[in-house]
């Protein structure tokens, strides 16, 4: 019997993850990568851009959803996400926000699309109801309108008078 | 889905204004067109240029339907009001049977996500304090809730008419726990013979018109109280122009049903001229709800000749109300009336603070 091929991720931290050949091909990036390289050897395969931490929550959502797809979310979301995910995903979004962002962040450079889905629409789902202000806060954006711009947009959501 | 190319240190970006527009494109497609519009579109130009993009393919259809230029503050205006008012009539449609049912419940058993979304959206607009007081609310004490035997015409309104002369405070002994009361008036407009007062009968006293045609006689009023919170009980009254029709009757009025019966609106010329009079009595405080009734004409009984689709009212209803939703009901069926009753009692509700 053989063995299961492996890979070596290394975070941008150093940090080396081993993880099953079959598991990381979730990644399109990873895939890419290893089709150009020679199949008998573990591979290394440095991600400079993810750090351990978000690098080690990529392996686990592609370790589970390698054998379980995803179900698709639908756009835009109709109500809650915990409605439309899995027991297991709803565990597995549940982490602070600058993990979140980091994970989307991940997902899209290793291109996992199912994973960027998850993620994005988990954060569509915290802004759902959210002031502008609520949101530039919650992802550090700077308002960049002009005053005139400022002043108008400040305008718009009149629910009596005509904008 | 976009390739991995980012160089920045993730990281170090977060928190200091770094989402690349492709994942913010990625983020805003799950979000709906109410909050792009009423909050995704506020945050930053970028924000802005991803939410219109979205929002032209979301709404495509309404854009075509109500001819809206996303890039006009009054038609995107127009459109996010529109959405709401949806969203509030899907809420009521989802709980109808529970308010043809009961005088005191939980409407909104399992509904909390939908409320809390929507009082959200309300409490984004600026402007909606001066329309809550037109809105009547009194600290009470919990009575003893009546059965619809309050629904009665003649004794809903002659228990209006006595609170004016009685205390409103109620025998503390029947029960202590304080309560607020809120008045929601809402009247109804509309020609002779367009249903103003089947829907009255219909919604509140649970009576289908059986499809004679008679002129009213009598007042025409009622009301339906519901206690919504555990403090806070709504009456929603619903009076009839034709019998009402003074200078003050605009006065605190919530909301205005204007019944239209489709199958003697032959233009869409007609429209206008009938409705001209009444719109320039309304202020922009006002909620219009257009209702054409008699829809059971061309559904069971196809007598006569509906010449104007209802695609024109809800245009005429969408660009003249600002956004308003327009219906299509028959006072033969209970729950088409009781739905446009249960809607403007939610849209009030909704709209506190």
């Amino acid at each position: 019997m053989s063995e299961t091929k492996q890979v070596e991720l290394t975070s941008k931290d150093k940090v080396s993850f081993k993880v099953d050949r079959d598991v990381i091909l979730m990644s399109g990036l990873v895939k890419d990568m290893l089709e150009e390289g020679d199949e008998d050897e573990t591979p290394i395969i440095p991600i400079p851009n993810v750090d351990s931490k978000p690098l080690q929550k990529v392996i686990e959502y592609c370790q589970y959803h390698h054998k379980e797809p995803a179900q698709e979310i639908e756009k835009p979301l109709k109500g809650k996400i915990e409605d439309v995910i899995c027991d297991w995903d709803k565990k597995f979004l549940e982490i602070d926000q600058s993990l979140l962002i980091e994970l989307i962040m991940a997902a899209n450079y290793l291109n996992i699309k199912d994973l960027l889905d998850l993620t994005c629409a988990k954060v569509a789902s915290m802004i759902k109801g959210k002031s502008p202000e609520q949101i530039r806060e919650m992802f550090g954006i700077e308002n960049d309108f002009t005053p005139e711009e400022e002043a108008k947009i400040r305008e718009e959501n009149k629910w009596c008078e005509e904008a | 889905m976009i390739s991995g190319q980012a160089v920045e240190t993730f990281s170090d970006s977060i928190g200091v204004n770094f989402l690349p527009r492709e994942i913010v494109f990625e983020i805003l497609q799950y979000c709906n067109c109410i909050d792009m519009i009423l909050a995704c579109s506020k945050v930053c130009c970028e924000w802005r240029e991803v939410s219109f993009v979205l929002i032209s393919d979301q709404c495509k259809d309404l854009i075509k339907k109500f001819k809206i230029k996303l890039l006009n503050d009054s038609d995107r205006s127009n459109l996010v009001r529109y959405l709401i008012r949806r969203e509030v009539l899907n809420l009521a449609r989802k709980t109808i049977s529970k308010f043809n049912q009961n005088s005191i419940g939980n409407y909104f058993e399992n509904r909390e996500t939908e409320i809390t979304q929507l009082k959200g959206y309300f409490s984004q607009f600026t402007d909606l304090p001066n329309k809550l007081e037109n809105s009547t609310i009194k600290p009470e004490k919990q009575e003893k809730v009546e059965s619809d035997s309050s629904n009665q015409l003649f004794g809903a309104f002659s228990r209006f008419v006595s609170s004016f002369f009685s205390d409103s405070r109620i025998d503390s002994s029947t029960n202590e726990i304080p309560f607020k009361r809120r008045i929601v008036k809402v009247l109804m407009k509309g020609a002779l013979l367009s249903g103003k007062t089947s829907f009255i009968k219909c919604s509140i006293m649970k009576r289908p018109v059986d499809g004679t045609i008679r002129n009213s006689i009598l007042p025409d009023f009622g009301m339906v109280e519901r206690q919504l919170d555990n403090d806070l009980r709504i009456t929603t009254q619903l009076w009839d122009e034709h019998r009402y029709n003074k200078p003050t009757e605009f006065s605190n009025v919530f909301a205005v049903i204007l019944t239209i019966d489709p199958y003697n609106v032959i233009t869409l010329n007609e429209l206008k001229t009938f409705i001209e009079p009444i719109k320039e009595k309304l202020n922009s405080t006002i909620e219009v709800i257009l209702v054409q009734t008699k829809k059971d004409l061309q559904n069971e009984r196809n007598e006569r000749v509906r010449y104007l689709s209802e695609e024109p009212f809800e245009q005429f209803s969408f660009r003249n109300f600002r956004g308003g939703l327009s219906h299509n009901i028959s006072n033969t069926n209970i729950e088409e009336p009781s739905l446009i009753l249960w809607y403007c009692t939610l849209l009030n509700y909704l709209m506190m603070p």
